[in-house]
């Protein structure tokens, strides 16, 4: 049960939040996007990995 | 056990109230933070139900039932777990239509899993009458 994936993407989401809106003060809003769509790839990456696992796991137990 | 389903608890409100607090400004983002819990805690869990059917396993070899009929309840138990994952994910993104084309589908495998059963189950009767 490692805690550290929940709080890694809390901190990714809030990490592109704040940036978000830094961006889009400064004029910049083509970055902000990329900023968000970059952190969304990131997260997706890691709960992907996850729940991959979760589906081995449960393949290899019920013997699918 | 218990410690583990006291640090379950814990860590998934921790993990809702984060998720609310991102999901404020980025929605997809505390949609996300709710399917990484559910994995965990649904890994975790998984690891514990293996010993359930280890349990499951030892009383069918020993009651004399042949081990055949067992492999698709089994089966069917492990689809529902992962159908009710991949709905509940849905539903947490706010789309039922996908939510209940799973389900959906996830009930005419179980049923073609599980058909077998209920075939050998007639014959056994009709032999018997």
């Amino acid at each position: 049960m490692d805690v550290d994936l929940i709080f890694k993407i809390a901190a990714i989401g809030i990490l592109v939040s704040i940036l978000n809106i830094v961006l889009n003060k400064s004029g910049r809003e083509e970055q902000a996007m990329m900023t968000t769509l970059a952190g969304l790839v990131v997260v997706l990456m890691l709960v992907v990995r996850e729940i991959a696992n979760l589906f081995d796991t449960v393949k290899a137990l019920f013997g699918f | 056990m218990e410690t583990e389903l006291v640090r379950i608890a814990g860590i998934g409100i921790v993990g809702a109230v984060l998720a609310v607090l991102i999901s404020e400004k980025k929605p997809e983002m505390g949609m996300l933070i709710g399917l990484a819990f559910g994995a965990l805690a649904l890994v975790l869990v998984a690891g514990k139900a293996s010993a359930v059917i280890k349990l499951i396993n030892d009383s069918v070899d020993k009651s004399g039932i042949d081990a055949k009929l067992i492999v698709p309840v089994l089966k069917v138990t492990g689809m529902a777990y992962v159908t009710q994952f991949a709905v509940d994910a849905c539903r947490d993104a706010g789309q039922n239509s996908i939510a209940s084309k799973i389900e959906i589908a996830g009930k005419i495998m179980m049923l073609a899993v599980a058909a077998p059963i209920a075939t050998a189950l007639i014959r056994m009767i009709t032999t018997i009458i």
